[in-house]
């Protein structure tokens, strides 16, 4: 534990954590990247969860996923990175603070509750058109809404806290 | 579908009208409507995004003293290099809520003989 908190330290000391706490620029910048990260992903996913619960029956889950998947994996992967970067600034108080760990916790289950949905007979099913519904993926699309909003939520009470 | 698109648009222009006071409140929510003053000394001092902390030892307690963002600090005249440790300072500013906190949200600083209005606005809300 006392080696990890002298990593932290190492972290917000670092040249990259500096550059985002000096310069009047690069923390705007990241901090709404990591906003436009959250939107790209949120806005994706909840259209395709919302699907996978029951809503428009006739739009085709094929189609949509096809859409909607690549634009939230952008926006994930712009949130992991730009939220990498806010975390460096103060990496050890961060780390320390019981809002920002249930929001990484939330995170984790969120991909979790992603890679087991992925990996299911029934969204294989769901992605060859051959069926669209079911109790499994309404669930899991359900999951992920819940997951997603906490974690987003989470992150906006970290400055509050 | 004319109604909803009113509606809305009405909705929207009455939540701007009244943003800049929801704003203000919900930011200094956690700091005292009164205001006080600090006197003491410059333990230390960081002017960063996204706002800056100046620390100051007053009463055998350290406060946290809070500063605007880098580009609201240069504005208001202040860099780190103004500042130097060990050295008398007075700060007026609404403190934390939490009189534990030992927090104080600036309004005003004099040093050296300088006055810097730092969120002068906060006492008009
Ligand atoms: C992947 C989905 C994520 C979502 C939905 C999310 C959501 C949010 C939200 C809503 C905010 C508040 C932004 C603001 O008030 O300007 C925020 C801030 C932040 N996020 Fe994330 N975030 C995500 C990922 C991450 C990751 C992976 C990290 C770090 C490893 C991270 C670290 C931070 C930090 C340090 C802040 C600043 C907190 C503060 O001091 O106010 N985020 N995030």
């Amino acid at each position: 534990m006392e080696d990890l908190l002298l990593l932290l330290k190492d972290l917000e000391t670092g040249m990259l954590a500096e550059a985002m706490r000096k310069s009047p620029w690069l923390f705007p910048i990241v901090n709404t990247l990591h906003i436009l990260g959250i939107a790209l992903l949120f806005g994706a996913v909840s259209c395709l969860d919302l699907r996978l619960m029951g809503a428009w029956k006739t739009v085709p889950v094929p189609g949509l996923s096809r859409i909607v998947v690549p634009v939230a994996g952008t926006g994930l992967g712009l949130a992991l990175a730009t939220g990498v970067l806010l975390f460096l600034t103060r990496a050890s108080r961060y780390a320390q603070n019981p809002v920002f760990q249930i929001k990484m916790g939330l995170i984790v289950l969120a991909l979790v509750n992603l890679a087991l949905l992925h990996r299911s007979a029934a969204w294989k099913a769901a992605q060859e058109g051959t069926a669209t519904e079911g109790r499994r993926v309404a669930w899991a699309g359900f999951l992920s809404m819940l997951l997603w909003l906490g974690v987003l939520i989470a992150g906006r009470i970290i400055a509050y806290w | 579908m004319r109604r909803l698109a009113a509606a809305t648009i009405l909705s929207t222009f009455f939540y701007l009208s009244q943003y800049g006071q929801i704003e203000a409140h919900h930011y200094f929510a956690n700091f005292h409507e009164e205001q006080m003053v600090l006197r003491g000394k410059i333990v230390d001092v960081f002017i960063e995004n996204p706002h800056g902390i100046l620390t100051v030892k007053a009463g055998g307690h350290e406060w946290d003293v809070y500063l605007g963002s880098v580009r609201h600090s240069n504005r208001v005249g202040l860099s780190e290099d103004l500042f130097r440790r060990g050295d008398p300072i007075v700060i007026y500013g609404h403190p934390s809520v939490n009189p534990d906190d030992f927090e104080l949200m600036s309004i005003r600083i004099i040093y050296r003989g300088k006055t810097y209005e730092i969120f002068q606005d906060i006492g008009d809300r």
